[in-house]
């Protein structure tokens, strides 16, 4: 039961109903609770239990380390931890390291046997145990205390709207408004989180889905595509990603808003972003912060002589976050090596006089090619497929031949992303007459709404789903 | 009134407005052949006053599908028909015809080196020269007739391999005359088909057989009027898991009152048998005919997806006795499945060099000398 099924608009619908007849706050966390695990259960009721599992584990850990005496407290965080990435390596990166470790006695000459488990992902496996991973280390920190209001928290942990891939939100922040009752939103809330559905749905249905069949192709053909289709594909998949992520993280917040609880932003218009470290900043928020602050900075963080270690080791982790596969890994080294070579780059005056004088969009355009190229090694399945797209780029310069028939939906998705990105980051302000004028209202409403129609609910996963 | 009036007009001009830039953008973003759903370019098919429609001949093309085939290129003949493919081995070729097999001999979505007849070709032990009478959407009759008026001069195939899908008898159920010498007026019946400006669909509602090829002039439009068949057939879907309403989602997939989108009613016995008995009559003709050129004439099963293991158990009963026939659905059952990035249902690069290595065992067995002439030698 994916946002773009017909199946969820009328289970939310419901739900949404049977929300706002009830009164107490409790009764309807009670409900969201059961509508979340039908959720979850509708994908595979299999792993229920695991979101279940992992719940108990971390409410009881939770409670515990407020009662244990303080030389016990690290040893418990240490096993809390351990047992909530146990699923995580079974499930996601075992056959991973059986695999590896199988080629490299391969390569060494050793004869092996070793076999993968070969278990099914479950779904939004990632999001859920660093949310509720992240509970645990704030209580640990002293950063808030443990809940004891067990609805409340299994509700945190399974919240349906970004129950599968984020965002990522902290106890800190999602937690409290489940345990207090919500306000019935207004109309201007209510109108802003149709306008993020819409707009949503818009990202994903027209955007994203379009271009996904086009770049399967070319990764599926690689060896019969030029290198300019292959870095056209590069940049297409870099607009179906952002679609795609961007287009679930609006449905989430907008779905969410109509239940009365706020959802955090997870990007803010990221290819205007002017150095690799601004797009960061401005990507899948809710993952980069808490990189940020749960491996980053208990790293060492910026500390004198540590400093690119640790970016290499967080961008690494990151990498190995979004998928087990080695040019995940290699995707995750590249970003950490483009974060360092910048951070050096404008160190000093003449870094700083050489950024001031190229103008902002050739800034912004050799960062989103940097990206695009980055997104060609996230895209590879495995290492040989990286080498052969890269082989491709950098060696295959047929006549333009097909060309076009990728140049021209790439480019009108990128035309209107950038549209989309400029209108967010400077339509605020500026244009803040437009936005309230009802016709300009309207307007863009229909646009969103009869594009989406028209293009039809295909049905298709949401690409992170599957980390 | 008036202020309400004219909120109204404002409103009605932006939906317009909308509307035209959401059209701008589809057209600009969205191929017309994955919109529509075309199975390939523009001008792909040519109006034939016999067959319908027939392949453009002599052009270069490319295959679309809603979720894979994204721009596959690849080129028709002097015929029309996907080029001949000729083994690397030297020596005198025989001549191989592949008829029939709709989209799954025609290689739909495959490039030209990736085809069943590209493939047998390239892994025959034999030099051998191949050639596919199939396109997507013709039937095993319609090939024939091609085959018949364009070809036939031509051609002097040595062994011809009559290809036949699980849906083969529904085309003679319902639009072979059972003498098989008449010419059907319209291969589909006219209620049924029609040309899209240079494309070919059949009409799945009242209201695309009202506006003709009007239907497909606005993607906003076409967008919005499609939805009708595409609620039905999702809550068709929905309900056909549930255990009882069978019969409750196929009359809401298929409305009484609406022509059917596809020519097979397995539900219908009646038709079945009418089918089967008029293939067993056409196969019979081929054999004779074929037979009279000095060619062997066999049956193949193809593999389907779709179907059960014994799916061809009806139809092998029409093929007549004197007519060798390999089940190649039974043999590679569940070797040949659904695969990543190929149109559903039909085969990929590798199933079809798969599929070829065994047909290429089947030439070499139709060409083996009988065991009595082989005691005698």
């Amino acid at each position: 039961m994916g946002f773009t099924s017909v199946a969820f608009l009328g289970f939310f619908a419901l739900v949404l109903l049977l929300y706002r007849s009830l009164r107490s706050h409790r009764l309807q966390n009670l409900l969201l609770l059961a509508a979340s695990y039908l959720f979850y259960a509708s994908w595979d009721w299999r792993f229920l239990g695991l979101v279940v599992g992992l719940t108990l584990l971390d409410f009881g850990a939770a409670l515990a380390l407020e009662r244990v005496e303080a030389r016990w407290r690290r040893g418990l965080l240490a096993g809390t931890v351990l047992l909530n990435l146990l699923p995580l390596v079974v499930f996601k990166y075992w056959d991973f390291g059986v695999e590896s470790l199988a080629a490299l006695l391969q390569v060494v000459g050793l004869g092996n046997d070793l076999r993968g488990l070969n278990v099914v992902l479950p779904v939004g496996i990632s999001f859920f145990t660093f949310q509720s991973l992240s509970y645990v280390v704030d209580v640990h920190r002293g950063e808030r205390a443990a809940t004891r209001d067990f609805t409340s928290f299994a509700l945190y942990i399974a919240y349906f709207p970004q129950l599968l891939a984020g965002p990522i939100e902290r106890s800190t922040s999602l937690l409290p408004q489940l345990q207090r009752p919500r306000l019935r939103p207004d109309g201007e809330r209510v109108r802003s989180a149709c306008s993020w559905i819409l707009t949503g749905y818009f990202l994903k249905v027209v955007l994203a889905d379009t271009l996904a069949p086009m770049v399967d192709h070319v990764f599926e053909n690689v060896g019969r595509s030029s290198g300019a289709v292959v870095l056209t594909a590069g940049y297409a998949f870099a607009i179906q990603i952002f679609c795609d992520f961007a287009g679930y993280s609006l449905i989430a917040r907008g779905l969410s808003r109509l239940l009365g609880i706020e959802l955090m932003q997870n990007f803010r218009q990221p290819y205007l972003g002017r150095s690799m470290r601004e797009v960061w900043s401005r990507w899948h928020i809710s993952l980069t912060t808490w990189l940020r602050d749960y491996v980053y900075i208990p790293l060492g963080g910026g500390r004198r002589g540590r400093k690119y270690v640790n970016v290499l080791v967080t961008m690494g982790l990151c990498g190995l976050w979004h998928g087990a596969a080695w040019p995940m890994v290699i995707f995750g080294l590249l970003h950490g090596g483009y974060l360092v070579v910048g951070d050096l780059l404008r160190r000093g005056a003449r870094g700083a006089a050489w950024e001031a004088r190229v103008p902002g969009f050739l800034q912004v355009l050799s960062v989103q090619l940097m990206w695009s190229l980055s997104l060609l090694v996230f895209r590879s399945q495995d290492v040989s497929q990286l080498r052969e797209v890269f082989g491709r780029l950098l060696t295959s310069f047929a006549p333009v031949g097909d060309l076009g028939l990728y140049l021209r939906p790439t480019l009108t998705a990128w035309l209107v992303v950038m549209a989309y990105h400029l209108w967010q980051e400077h339509g605020r302000e500026r244009l803040l007459s437009v936005r309230r004028s009802p016709f300009a209202r309207t307007c863009v409403a229909s646009f969103l709404l009869l594009s989406t129609v028209a293009v039809g609910f295909q049905e298709q996963q949401f690409f992170y789903f599957q980390f | 009134m008036l202020p309400s009036l004219r909120s109204l007009l404002v409103h009605a001009a932006a939906l317009l407005l909308g509307g035209l830039a959401a059209e701008v953008v589809l057209r600009s973003l969205v191929t017309s052949e994955k919109m529509f759903g075309f199975c390939g370019s523009r001008g792909l098919h040519t109006p034939d006053d016999e067959l319908g429609f027939v392949f453009t001949p002599e052009g270069s093309y490319h295959w679309f599908h809603e979720q894979h085939a994204w721009a596959v290129p690849f080129r028709l003949d002097e015929y029309g028909c996907r080029p001949v493919a000729r083994s690397p081995r030297a020596g005198e070729p025989l001549e191989v015809l592949l008829l029939g097999g709709r989209s799954q001999v025609g290689g739909f979505g495959l490039p030209d080196d990736e085809t069943l007849h590209h493939h047998l070709a390239e892994v025959a032990l034999r030099p051998l020269e191949v050639r596919a009478v199939a396109w997507p959407g013709v039937d095993l009759y319609r090939s024939w007739r091609f085959y018949a008026r364009e070809l036939q001069a031509e051609a002097s195939p040595d062994v011809v391999l009559v290809c036949l899908n699980p849906i083969s008898t529904s085309a003679f159920a319902e639009l072979i005359p059972a003498d098989l010498r008449r010419v059907p007026p319209h291969p589909l019946g006219d209620d049924l088909f029609t040309m899209a400006g240079d494309f070919v669909y059949t009409p799945a509602s009242r209201l695309q057989e009202w506006l003709g090829p009007d239907y497909f002039r606005s993607y906003v439009g076409y967008g919005l009027m499609r939805h009708r068949g595409l609620a039905r057939r999702r809550l068709a879907a929905g309900l056909e898991r549930l255990p009882g309403l069978e019969g409750v989602a196929r009359r809401i997939a298929v409305p009484a009152d609406e022509p059917p989108a596809w020519t097979t009613r397995p539900e219908d016995p009646e038709s079945g048998a009418r089918g089967l008995r008029r293939l067993e009559g056409f196969l019979e003709h081929l054999q004779g005919h074929f037979a009279e050129q000095g060619a062997i004439v066999a049956v193949v099963y193809l593999p389907s997806m779709v179907a059960e293991e014994d799916c061809y158990a009806s139809v092998d009963r029409a093929v007549p006795a004197s007519m060798a026939r390999f089940d190649l659905h039974r043999e590679l059952y569940g070797a040949v499945t659904y695969s990543e990035g190929v149109a559903d249902g039909h085969y990929s690069a590798a199933q079809s060099e798969l599929i070829a290595r065994r047909l290429d065992a089947l030439v070499e067995e139709l060409l083996a000398p009988p065991p009595l002439a082989r005691r005698a030698d």
